[in-house]
C-alpha cells in the first residue's frame, strides 16, 4: 500500500513539476540582475522555471567544460562567439529551433557582424549578446582645462590632445596621463583594422603588410615615440576614474562600471579617431553567444528563452539599463537609447563600422598581440621584429588551435 | 568462542574500516585522475569533444619543440629558487624569535599566522594594491629611501620577486608554526649542558638547534619545493603570466593550454613533466637533507 502510495506521489510529482531551464552566464552584476528581470516575465508568459547562474568570468570555463564533459552541464550557456564553430564540431550544442525563429529572419535582424561565427551547414546555432565596440572615453573636465572642443578625429589628432594633456613633474614623473590602451587586445586590432587589411584566410596571416605594420607601430608609439602612455601610471582604468587620464581606449560596457563607482566623472565618448581626415572609423565588435546544449530535452522552449533574450525589446532593456549595445539593425538609431543615455550614441555608431573579431582563436590571439606590443613597450625590442613574431605567432595559433581540431 | 572470533576480526577489519574513506577519496580525487592524465598525455581531447584520438608521443614532442614551455619551466626553477630559502630562513628566523618568553608573543604569533588563513585572491588583491606603481604603500617606502618608483608587477625585472615576496609572504605563517612545534619539542636541558661546557648562544644554535631541527628542515624544503612547483592562483590574478611571459609559470601554462586552446592531451603531458620534476626534486632533497636525519 505505502509502496503504492510512493509510486504515485513519485509519478504526479514528475507530471506536473514544472519544466526547469537551467541557464549560465559568466557574472557581472547589472547582466544578473537584467536576466533575472527577463526570466520572471519569461516564467509568465510560459509554464517554467528558469535557473540562472552567474559564474565569475575567472571560473567560467573551468567550471563549463567539465560539466558539459559530464553532461550534467545547463540548458542554454554563452560562450565567445568565435567558440561557436568548435562547440558545432564537438557536437556540444544544438541549432536553434527554426520554428521559433527562423534563420532568414536572424539574417535580416542582426548586425551581420554579431552574428558571423554562428551559421554551420545551414542552420543557426546560436544568437548575439554582450556586443561590445572599442570606442574612445575621454575626460570632459580635462578637455575643458586644455581647451579641446571636440573628440579627436585622426590618428594625428589623437596623438596631439594627448601630448597636451600629458604631465610630469620636475623629476620626469607623470602626473596627469594623456591617452592609454594598455595592450589591450580589441583596440589593437581595431586600428590596425582601420588600414583596411584583411586578417587570416585559410591559416595564412594576410596582415603581414606595411600599412598593418604602421597601425601596429602607432600604437607602440603611444609609449615609445610619443610618452603619452605611460606604463609606469599604473591601472588605466583607476586613473580614468581619478581624473588623472585624458583618453582611454575601451569598450562601451566600461560606462555603466565608471557610473557606478564614480557618477560624477565627466565623461565623453568617441568613435575611435580614422587614420586619416575623413577615413573610415572602422572598429573591431566582439560579442558572446547564447546557445542551447545538444542534451537538453526542451530545445523548443529553449530556442524561445534565447530568443526572448535577445528580442528588440529585451535589447532595448539591455542598452537602456545595462549600456550594452544591440546586436539588432533595427535599434542602430534608436531614439529612446539616445533619450535615455545620450553617450551611448558613438557606441551606437560604430557599430556600423564594426568589423567581427577577426580571428577564431579570440583569447590566445589577444595574448599574442598584448604581448607583441610589450615587447615594444616594454622589452625595447624595435616594432618591425616584434610585427613580424606577430605574424608568425598568429599563423602558428591557427596551426596548433585551429586546424588542429 | 564467539567473542573471541569477533574480537580477532575486529583487530583485523578495523583499521581498513577507519582508512577505507580517505583511501576512497584519495582514491578518487588523486590517484584515478593521475592515471587519467598519463593516458591523456597520449591521446588529443578537447574535454568536450566525443572521443579522444590516440597521437602516441606526439604531445611529448610538441612540448619538447615549445619555447614558451620552456619559458615557463625557467621561471617556475626562478620562482622556487627564490621562494624555497626565503621561506626556510624566514620562518625558522620568526620560530626562533616567538620561541622566547616576550611579551604579547600570542598576539605576534597570531600576525604571522595570519597570512595562512588569508585566501589567495583576497591576498593578491592587496598585494595588486601594494605594489601600485602610483598610490602603493611599496613605492612609498622605497619613496622615503630615495629610489624612484618601481612598477612591480608591470616590469619584467620585478615581476617574479614580486611574486616570490607575496609567496613567502603566504607560506611563512604555516613553516614558522612547525618549526615551531620542533623547537618546542628540544629538552631544555641539552642547553644546559651544552652551557655548563662553555658554549655560547651560536654554538647552541648551531650545533643543537640546526641538526635537532633538520627532520623539520627536510619536511618543509620537501613540501615548499612541491609548493613552488605548483603556484597558480597569484600568478592568474595579478599578472596572467605577463608582462612578455616573464612571471608565466608552468602550472599557468598548463591552465592556458588546457583551459583556453582545450589542448587536455598537451596539457596532461606537460603535467606528466612537472610531476617527473617532483619526484626526482624530493628525491634529491631527501638523499642530500636527508642524509643523518634521526627522528628520536
Amino acid at each position: 500500500m505505502l509502496v503504492m502510495v510512493l509510486s504515485l506521489a513519485l509519478f504526479s510529482l514528475s507530471v506536473f513539476a514544472k519544466t526547469k531551464i537551467v541557464h549560465w552566464q559568466h557574472h557581472s552584476p547589472a547582466r544578473l540582475e537584467m536576466v533575472k528581470q527577463f526570466a520572471r516575465e519569461f516564467e509568465k508568459q510560459y509554464d517554467v522555471e528558469i535557473d540562472i547562474q552567474s559564474v565569475p568570468l575567472g571560473d567560467y570555463y573551468t567550471k563549463l567544460l567539465p560539466s558539459l564533459a559530464a553532461g550534467s552541464g545547463p540548458d542554454i550557456f554563452q560562450i565567445r562567439s568565435t567558440d561557436v564553430p568548435k562547440y558545432v564540431k564537438w557536437e556540444v550544442i544544438a541549432s536553434l529551433n527554426e520554428n521559433v525563429i527562423s534563420y532568414e529572419q536572424i539574417e535580416k535582424d542582426f548586425i551581420p557582424g554579431t552574428i558571423k561565427y554562428f551559421k554551420a551547414d545551414g542552420k543557426y546555432y546560436a544568437l548575439p549578446t554582450d556586443i561590445q565596440t572599442i570606442v574612445l572615453f575621454y575626460n570632459t573636465e580635462i578637455f575643458k582645462e586644455e581647451n579641446l572642443t571636440k573628440a579627436p578625429e585622426t590618428w594625428d589628432e589623437l596623438i596631439a590632445y594627448a601630448q597636451k594633456i600629458h604631465k610630469r613633474d620636475e623629476s620626469g614623473m607623470t602626473t596627469k596621463m594623456g591617452l592609454a590602451h594598455g595592450s589591450y587586445g580589441p583596440a589593437i586590432w581595431a586600428f590596425i583594422a582601420q588600414t583596411g587589411t584583411e586578417f587570416m584566410k585559410d591559416g595564412k596571416a594576410l596582415f603581414d603588410n606595411e600599412e598593418a605594420y604602421k597601425a601596429f607601430k602607432f600604437t607602440t608609439d603611444w609609449v615609445v615615440k610619443y610618452g603619452v602612455e605611460d606604463l609606469d601610471f599604473g591601472s588605466r582604468w583607476t586613473a580614468f576614474r581619478q581624473g588623472e587620464l585624458g583618453m582611454v581606449v575601451a569598450h562601451p560596457a566600461m560606462l555603466g562600471s565608471f557610473r557606478n563607482t564614480h557618477p560624477d566623472l565627466s565623461i565623453g565618448i568617441a568613435e575611435l579617431p580614422a587614420l586619416e581626415k575623413g577615413g573610415k572609423k572602422t572598429n573591431v565588435v566582439t560579442n558572446w553567444a547564447y546557445v542551447m546544449s545538444k542534451r537538453t530535452e526542451n530545445k523548443e522552449l529553449v530556442t524561445k528563452w534565447i530568443a526572448f533574450l535577445t528580442s528588440e525589446e529585451a535589447q532595448l532593456k539591455w542598452a537602456m539599463e545595462t549600456g550594452e549595445l544591440p546586436a539588432r539593425k533595427a535599434l542602430l538609431g534608436d531614439k529612446t537609447i539616445l533619450e535615455n543615455e545620450p553617450l551611448l550614441e558613438a557606441p551606437l555608431n560604430s557599430l556600423e563600422n564594426a568589423i567581427p573579431y577577426p580571428f577564431e582563436a579570440w583569447i590566445q590571439m589577444d595574448t599574442a598581440v598584448r604581448k607583441a606590443v610589450q615587447k615594444v613597450t616594454i622589452e625595447g625590442q624595435d616594432a618591425r621584429t616584434a610585427f613580424d613574431w606577430l605574424v608568425k605567432e598568429s599563423e602558428k595559433i591557427y596551426r596548433e588551435v585551429i586546424a588542429a581540431e | 568462542m564467539w567473542r573471541k572470533k569477533y574480537n580477532k576480526w575486529q583487530r583485523v577489519l578495523a583499521p581498513y574500516i577507519f582508512i577505507a574513506p580517505g583511501f576512497l577519496f584519495y582514491m578518487m580525487v588523486t590517484f584515478i585522475p593521475a592515471v587519467v592524465g598519463i593516458w591523456l598525455s597520449f591521446h588529443k581531447w578537447s574535454i568536450i569533444s566525443p572521443k579522444a584520438k590516440f597521437v602516441g608521443l606526439q604531445n611529448y614532442i610538441t612540448m619538447i619543440h615549445d619555447e614558451r614551455f620552456w619559458t615557463a619551466v625557467k621561471n617556475t626553477a626562478i620562482y622556487s629558487l627564490g621562494i624555497i630559502p626565503g621561506i626556510v630562513v624566514f620562518s625558522l628566523l620568526l620560530a626562533l624569535l616567538l620561541n622566547t618568553k616576550i611579551k604579547g608573543i600570542v598576539f605576534f604569533r597570531t600576525l604571522f599566522y595570519l597570512p595562512v588563513v588569508t585566501p589567495i585572491a583576497v591576498a593578491s588583491v592587496i598585494w595588486m594594491w601594494i605594489y601600485h606603481p602610483r598610490i602603493g604603500v611599496m613605492n612609498s617606502l622605497i619613496g622615503l629611501l630615495g629610489f624612484n618608483r618601481v612598477n612591480w608587477l608591470g616590469n619584467p625585472n620585478t615581476v617574479m620577486w614580486a611574486l616570490i615576496i607575496i609567496g613567502v609572504w603566504l607560506a611563512v605563517g604555516s613553516k614558522m608554526i612547525i618549526y615551531l612545534a620542533a623547537l618546542q619539542g628540544i629538552p631544555r636541558s641539552y642547553y644546559e649542558a651544552a652551557q655548563i661546557d662553555g658554549a655560547g648562544k651560536w654554538k647552541s644554535f648551531w650545533y643543537i638547534t640546526l641538526p635537532l631541527l633538520k627532520p623539520t628542515t627536510l619536511f618543509i624544503v620537501i613540501t615548499t619545493t612541491m609548493g613552488a612547483f605548483m603556484v597558480f592562483s597569484q600568478v592568474n590574478i595579478m599578472t596572467q603570466g605577463g608582462p612578455v611571459d616573464k612571471s608565466l609559470v608552468l602550472v599557468y601554462y598548463i591552465f592556458e593550454r588546457g583551459f583556453t586552446d582545450l589542448r587536455m592531451g598537451y596539457a596532461s603531458a606537460m603535467s606528466m613533466f612537472l610531476f617527473i620534476v617532483t619526484v626526482i626534486f624530493t628525491l634529491i632533497n631527501w638523499k642530500l637533507l636527508g642524509r643523518n636525519v634521526s627522528y628520536e
